[in-house]
């Protein structure tokens, strides 16, 4: 029977997910400062333009270019973010307890959960308003030409 | 270590330092990260959004610096100095509103 954090990993995995792992993401016995995951950021920015592409391929106006901007973007990042959220939780579980340095690796994983969940508040603030326009003008372009 | 009160406990000011020492590292390494989603294409939509998002995160990040001992903030300012030199020098100016 494997651990929670594995049962995550391999949930992620068969899904189809393949994060490269940066020494930022190693297990958490071995933590050292936090480095960027570049492969991870051309996933996130992949995605961001297939969202950008897909509204673009049905027409949406040039005037909702800001809007859509702000979607794809946010989109993309809150995508990345909840595969770092889940990996982070289980660096936490991955950590062994009543060892000398246990609550310091604590203190880095709930830092490390604490950063993540600052980015995704951001985004979660930032997409509300251009998603309800994006939504509504769907909507309305359905009113126009029912099928 | 000075402690720093709080409604219900008392929070060493080191042990604060070391958290948003943590999160400011963090933080560094979305921007580095946000950089590279960016240079996918500079001429593109998704550009300006990740631009004032990465001043925003430095904003944030200079804000708890500020809130740091002194020896916690020379030692994490020298930790960012390079990647915030090379972003002021190839993306110009923080643009953030108040």
């Amino acid at each position: 029977m494997c651990s929670p954090s594995r049962r995550v990993v391999m949930f992620r995995l068969e899904s189809g997910w393949n994060i490269e792992r940066g020494s930022f993401t190693m297990p958490a016995g071995d933590r050292p400062f936090p480095i960027p995951n570049l492969a991870q950021a051309r996933q996130k920015s992949s995605m961001a333009h297939q969202i950008l592409v897909k509204f673009k391929e049905q027409g949406l106006e040039e005037n909702y270019d800001e809007d859509l901007a702000k979607l794809c973007t946010d989109l993309g990042d809150l995508w990345s973010s909840q595969l770092v959220f889940t990996e982070r939780l289980g660096d936490f579980l991955d950590i062994e307890i009543a060892q000398d340095d246990t609550w310091n690796k604590f203190g880095d994983c709930l830092a490390d959960l604490c950063s993540e969940l600052e980015h995704m508040a951001w985004h979660i603030q930032s997409v509300k308003d251009p998603i309800e326009r994006i939504a509504q003008r769907s909507y309305s372009a359905d009113d126009q030409n029912p099928s | 270590m000075s402690p720093i009160s709080n409604d219900s406990q008392e929070i060493h000011s080191d042990h604060r330092d070391a958290l948003y020492s943590r999160i400011v590292q963090n933080n560094v390494a979305r921007i580095e990260e946000h950089l590279e989603a960016m240079q996918r294409d500079p001429h593109g939509l998704e550009f300006a959004p990740w631009k004032k998002e990465v001043d925003e995160i430095w904003k944030s990040s200079f804000e708890r610096i500020n809130q740091m001992g002194e020896y916690s903030q020379r030692s994490i300012l020298e930790s960012i100095r390079e990647t915030w030199v090379h972003y002021i020098t190839h993306y110009g100016a923080v643009d953030v509103q108040s």
